[in-house]
């Protein structure tokens, strides 16, 4: 779970040093790891009737 | 830009923006080390939602406004947005009581899908008002983007410290990542 606070991170220091295209590329992967997170830990049923 | 002169209203947009994202991440570290209410999975993940929105606006003020930054901003702030839903609908049970503490009498959960929304919104208002440089090396400027990897590193630290390396448990209780590394050490 902290990879992609780990790679937002240095995605950060790239931006700081004015590297936007590294930067983008490491917040965009943060985002990848990010989502797959998001479907690990969103696989119950919702209690809820749609 | 001269390190003194503020930047135009849509740079100074993208500061205030910026300093909000960073208010918010300030009161969840204040919520879980005053409270003692440990971030679950999906509230770490709604964080990142925010992270990945804030890296937008520190693009924004370090090297200048581009669409593509916004587009990125509104993708990510989609993103945050699906995880607080989800967790607002694993709660919406009449006689379920949330998880953790509330604000205002919301679950930051709900707060943070309200945050979201908003992020949304501030993002139009900035597309929609004519873009005369955001680029800024004020002290303001500078501050708040210091601040926001700040918060960053923080970030990093807390989230291994309760997880470890692996997965997050559902109900995180304890600093699971401390016991962990502890263990390690003493083997």
């Amino acid at each position: 779970m902290f990879l992609p606070f780990v790679i937002a991170l240095l995605a950060a220091i790239f931006i700081w040093f004015e590297k936007r295209i590294l930067g983008l590329l490491f917040a965009f992967a943060s985002a990848v790891i990010t989502v797959a997170w998001f479907l690990h830990h969103a696989s119950d049923k919702l209690n809820i009737s749609l | 830009m001269s390190k003194l002169t503020l930047p135009s209203l849509s740079g100074l947009g993208n500061i205030v923006i910026l300093g909000v994202i960073n208010l918010v991440l300030t009161l969840a570290f204040l919520d879980q080390f005053i409270n003692h209410d440990l971030p679950c999975p999906l509230c770490i993940l709604q964080r990142m939602g925010f992270i990945l929105i804030g890296l937008m606006f520190l693009l924004n003020i370090r090297s200048g406004a581009q669409p593509a930054h916004y587009g990125f901003a509104i993708l990510f702030a989609i993103l945050g947005l699906s995880v607080s839903l989800r967790q607002i609908l694993l709660h919406v049970a009449p006689d379920d009581l949330g998880y953790g503490d509330t604000f205002f009498r919301l679950h930051f959960y709900t707060w943070a899908f309200v945050g979201f929304v908003s992020l949304m919104i501030s993002i139009a208002i900035l597309l929609i008002i004519p873009d005369r440089g955001t680029r800024s090396r004020h002290w303001f400027a500078q501050f708040i983007c210091l601040w926001f990897i700040l918060l960053l590193v923080g970030n990093v630290i807390s989230t291994l410290s309760i997880c470890g390396l692996g997965a997050c448990a559902d109900n995180p209780l304890h600093y699971d990542g401390i016991t962990q590394l502890r263990q390690w050490l003493t083997k």
